[in-house]
């Protein structure tokens, strides 16, 4: 059995606006399918990194999925990541600069879901990590 | 300016399926004119408007949101996100569990909280900032 474990650290050397230190750390156990994969997609492309058909799920119905994008990436270009849901509904929830990230638990009991990173407005390839894996 | 750090460590005691031990650190700097930390307790089976995607208007066109759902939750929280009249809801938080997303606020996006329980109430903590 693999574990995840996020951490998110908020801090500040500052009083205003956010006279904030925090670090929150998550560990979630993964006991079914899991997979580490690079996408480069293309100007103008689009690239499926989950679904629509959804893969084997245990109680919790849960997957969790991680989508770096590389820090090489054209810092101008407007990457984003769209969802669609099980009603076929799609929306633009994320864009990605170079090097940032995105982290999202799946509700993976719905066929149809899909998230997909979007190059359409890109002005070079980009490289993207990402990571599924099945909390069971 | 506040910078904003999340970490990822996937690691695992046994040679299968997963035989691999990692960290990866983000850093990300939020010094635009929006930040803000709030708890909500979500009423059985209500849905509750989080952002409100019109008031926001970051310079970056990058909002980063984070959403942890309290560990004493009875029940999941849906996250949905609204765009043009279009409702999509794909992420699911159980007790405990978080979602950080850098929302594209380019386009106007309204992040709602749904709480599944019909019978009791679910907190959620979320921060959300603009990153300048």
């Amino acid at each position: 059995m693999a574990q995840l474990k996020t951490t998110v650290q908020f801090q500040t050397t500052t009083l205003f606006p956010n006279p904030v230190n925090l670090i929150i750390p998550v560990i979630e156990q993964i006991t079914l399918d899991a997979g580490f994969s690079t996408a480069v997609v293309p100007i103008g492309g689009t690239y499926t990194v989950y679904g629509p058909t959804p893969g084997p799920v245990g109680t919790s119905l849960i997957t969790y999925l991680y989508i770096q994008a590389a820090a090489t990436n054209a810092p101008g270009d407007v990457v984003t990541i769209d969802i669609t849901d099980a009603a076929a509904m799609t929306a633009t929830v994320a864009r990605l600069l170079p090097g940032n990230f995105l982290y999202i638990p799946i509700y993976a009991n719905l066929a149809g879901v899909a998230i997909d990173i979007n190059n359409s407005t890109g002005t070079a390839a980009g490289t993207f990590n990402y990571i599924f894996a099945e909390r069971g | 300016m506040s910078t904003f750090r999340a970490t990822l460590n996937i690691s695992s005691a046994n040679l299968f399926p997963i035989p691999t031990n990692f960290t990866e650190t983000v850093t990300d700097n939020v010094n635009g004119n929006y930040s803000s930390f709030n708890t909500n307790v979500l009423a059985a089976a209500a849905t509750n408007v989080i952002i409100y995607g019109p008031s926001i208007a970051p310079g970056s066109g990058i909002l980063y949101f984070y959403v942890k759902a309290d560990a004493l939750n009875t029940a999941t929280v849906d996250i949905e996100i609204v765009q043009a009249g279009v409702t999509v809801s794909a992420m699911r938080i159980l007790a405990g569990d978080f979602a950080f997303v850098p929302i594209d606020a380019s386009i106007a996006t309204t992040v709602r909280a749904d709480n599944n329980s019909a019978a009791n109430p679910a907190t959620i903590q979320y921060f959300y900032g603009e990153r300048g």
